[in-house]
């Protein structure tokens, strides 16, 4: 399918408010990465949509470099390398979360932004731990415990929902 | 309604959706691209073609001066044989005008050149020959010194000479010099002309 098809480019654009949290700033990085890909396309791509993703990732993370505001990001790092809570690497435990889209929406500006472009590459592509590993060049461990912490945090805000909904 | 994850996550980001003049301009990117390739290629092909009738042409010319080197050589190789030869005279005169009578199997009259002066001077006779297959006439020349020189005369057949320079066009003579002699060829009053010299 042509990287310009509406659906491919509506699925670009779900990225983009999955890596920045806004539409605003989806339709900015998704535009910004179309016109770097254009100026210098590359030869033998197997996966146009991948590699237009990473360059919308890299257009974001250095939008946020330059605005010194890469504390989200860092703190996730962090995060993973000082957590020394055990974690039970196994992929299909995320799986069995359930949550209504509701509360979906309600957590979805606390999380992280490598937290939703985790959950878009996961949800929305259905890609695999190792599938999602190779596009961000990390170890497919880093993905798996990415996904258990974010269970965890997904579990508490719904927790916290439900207190707060319980204490209305 | 709680539902897995996966379900849930995909439902809510499937809501978001360009919007028609959001994803108008974001195909125009590729439009705009698509034509800047184009014309691009358009300008590449067209270079591409100008160097390639480049290449013919320096090709060609580099042939064709190639045909005319080897063309005046052989005429100049023509005309040297048949002045060292030196065949007897079938006419004697001091005279074009004397002789001039003698040539009549010949389509032109013989005739007098500016760039020969020994012609009015020198002039001890003349004869048949050919050059280059067309019949052609020889004026002998001897100076004081008793060196002789002899004066070419033929058919302009611009088939065959096209490549002499003309006087009335203000050209200047060829000229060739081989085993000792010096050659000069031209074409003057619609006859072609090369006249041999001791070099």
């Amino acid at each position: 399918m042509s990287l310009f098809a509406k659906n491919t480019l509506n699925l670009l654009y779900q990225f983009g408010i999955a890596l920045t949290g806004t539409p605003e700033d989806a339709e900015d990085v998704l535009h910004t990465a179309l016109e770097r890909y254009l100026a210098n396309p590359p030869i033998d791509i197997k996966d146009a949509p991948a590699y237009v993703r990473t360059v919308m990732r890299h257009c974001w993370y250095d939008e946020l470099r330059k605005l010194k505001t890469r504390r989200n990001y860092l703190q996730v790092n962090h995060a993973e390398q000082h957590d020394d809570t055990p974690i039970h690497l196994i992929e299909e435990d995320l799986e069995s979360l359930m949550i209504s889209e509701m509360e979906i929406a309600r957590v979805w500006s606390q999380l992280e932004d490598p937290q939703r472009e985790l959950l878009y590459l996961w949800c929305v592509l259905d890609y695999t731990a190792q599938e999602i590993a190779n596009e961000l060049g990390v170890p497919r461990g880093t993905i798996l415990a990415r996904l258990h912490r974010l269970k965890k945090s997904l579990r508490q805000q719904a927790e916290i929902d439900q207190q707060q909904g319980a204490g209305a | 309604m709680k539902k897995p994850i996966k379900q849930s996550v995909k439902n809510y980001l499937g809501d978001f959706e360009l919007n028609n003049e959001q994803l108008s301009a974001l195909q125009l990117l590729d439009k705009k691209a698509q034509s800047q390739v184009s014309r691009q290629r358009y300008w590449l092909s067209g270079i591409a073609a100008s160097l390639l009738c480049l290449i013919l042409a320096a090709g060609g010319y580099y042939k064709y001066q190639q045909n005319n080197h080897l063309l005046i050589e052989s005429i100049a190789r023509e005309v040297i044989t048949n002045h060292h030869k030196m065949k007897p005279l079938e006419v004697a005169g001091q005279r074009i005008n004397e002789i001039a009578g003698y040539f009549d199997k010949l389509d032109f009259a013989p005739a007098h050149t500016a760039l020969v002066h020994a012609l009015q001077k020198d002039l001890i006779g003349g004869r048949y020959c050919s050059i280059q297959g067309e019949t052609a006439l020889q004026l002998r020349m001897r100076d004081g010194q008793n060196v002789f020189s002899t004066l070419f005369e033929a058919r302009y057949d611009d088939s065959k000479f096209d490549v002499l320079p003309v006087i009335e066009a203000q050209e200047a003579p060829i000229t060739v010099n081989l085993d000792g002699y010096r050659v000069k060829l031209w074409v003057e009053k619609g006859i072609v002309m090369a006249l041999v010299e001791k070099g």
